[in-house]
């Protein structure tokens, strides 16, 4: 009995890190996407504007190569404390980065890897980064340097 | 705040239609980055200052920089905004806590390379012609408006000069002008007894929508590789698609 409880505990984690879909009357992905949309419900309600602007919650690991992505948020969207009645954009890098290497570092890890004696990957991440300003609520100008991604590029 | 949504401040679509456009945005950026910053003698750097706000007038989109601008505004706190939108406490106010007279800006900028024949254009364009059917310049609206935008950032820099009114002058007065009073007087009443330059402000509310449609056109920032766009708000306003579509046909 508990081996069976064991084993479906088991095969639920298995099928919610692999995102299989199971159908809406199984368990897994669709039993975390309800919880997902509740979520949303929570915070879009919670949306100062009154405004319930999310779209489906993306999954973690973007298809495609390493790319700068855009981002329209309500300053206050941002979590840094600021009220405005601006929205900005942030923009960010995401995506796969190829095996290869730039640097000597890169073409011993990358083989490393290859033989896998060494953990992980390139990543991709900004290589240049933009300042974002905005007049806030009290008509005072607020000037964030340098938070967000300009371009990006595949690294370690 | 107040809580309103875009769509009931002119001045608030303005700047995020100017955020969503890159060469508008990054020339914002720039120039509120040198007009916060600090000098060593404790004032701001007024001439990397005002030198941004030129830059920022001549090189982003005009249709971006005069909504920006011209915003028109019917409540405080829009006003208060576009009073704001260019960092007066920098680049309007001069040095000292009182305005000083108004033939010293004039005197500088008539010797300046940069400003004086920014001031010409300023007067041919925005000045009354009393010869003229309506005592104003032929279609002059929007080479006014221009021209007074092109004085931004110029040591005869205007403003508006409260949030209740549209009204605008250079920081300075003609309560020490001396025997050029007249003279001090005719220049400010450029900018505070003109007709003609109110008409024209006024006259940038009708044009507004299209204003801003004007300057979608394919992006070429120089590091752009701006392949998705996601988490956009939905039916907010108009202002948020424009940008959505303005991406979408670079796909």
């Amino acid at each position: 009995m508990a081996t069976g409880t064991v084993l479906l505990c088991f095969l639920l984690l298995l099928s919610l890190q692999s995102g299989l879909g199971w159908g809406p009357s199984g368990w897994g992905v669709p039993m975390a996407e309800g919880e997902f949309l509740s979520e949303q419900a929570a915070e879009a309600g919670r949306n100062r504007l009154g405004i319930r602007w999310y779209p489906a919650r993306l999954r973690r690991a973007p298809a495609g190569p390493c790319q700068l992505w855009s981002l329209t948020l309500p300053v206050a969207e941002l979590g840094l404390g600021y009220t405005s009645e601006e929205k900005v954009i942030f923009r960010y890098c995401a995506g796969r980065c190829p095996l290869g290497a730039r640097t000597q570092h890169g073409l011993v890890l990358a083989r490393l890897r290859g033989q896998g004696r060494a953990h992980g990957g390139p990543c991709c991440l900004p290589t240049d980064y933009a300042d974002v300003a905005f007049l806030d609520d009290r008509h005072r100008w607020q000037r964030l340097p340098q938070l967000s991604a300009a371009a990006c590029g595949c690294g370690g | 705040g107040s809580g309103s949504r875009a769509g009931e401040n002119r001045c608030v679509e303005a700047a995020e239609a100017c955020t969503a456009d890159s060469r508008c945005q990054g020339l914002r950026a720039e120039y509120v980055a040198q007009c916060l910053s600090w000098a060593a003698l404790g004032d701001c750097p007024r001439a990397r200052c005002r030198r941004a706000l030129r830059r920022f007038f001549a090189r982003a989109p005009p249709a971006l920089t005069q909504a920006l601008l011209f915003c028109p505004c019917a409540s405080p706190a829009c006003a208060e905004r576009r009073r704001q939108t260019f960092v007066p406490a920098c680049a309007y106010r001069g040095p000292g806590l009182a305005p000083p007279s108004c033939l010293e800006p004039l005197d500088t900028c008539e010797r300046s390379r940069i400003c004086r024949p920014r001031l010409l254009a300023f007067q041919a364009s925005c000045a009354p012609v009393p010869r003229a059917p309506d005592g104003c310049p032929r279609d002059q609206g929007p080479r006014c408006l221009s021209a007074y935008a092109g004085l931004v950032g110029t040591v005869v820099t205007p403003n508006y000069v409260d949030n209740t009114s549209a009204r605008v002058a250079p920081w300075c007065d003609c309560g020490a002008s001396g025997n050029r009073h007249e003279e001090c007087e005719a220049f400010r009443g450029l900018f505070t007894r003109n007709r003609c330059l109110d008409g024209a402000i006024r006259a940038f509310d009708s044009r507004w929508p299209p204003i801003l449609q004007e300057h979608l056109e394919p992006q070429q920032g120089p590091k752009h590789s701006l392949m998705q766009v996601d988490g956009s708000p939905e039916g907010s306003s108009l202002l948020s698609v424009l940008p959505v579509l303005a991406l979408q046909t670079l796909l």
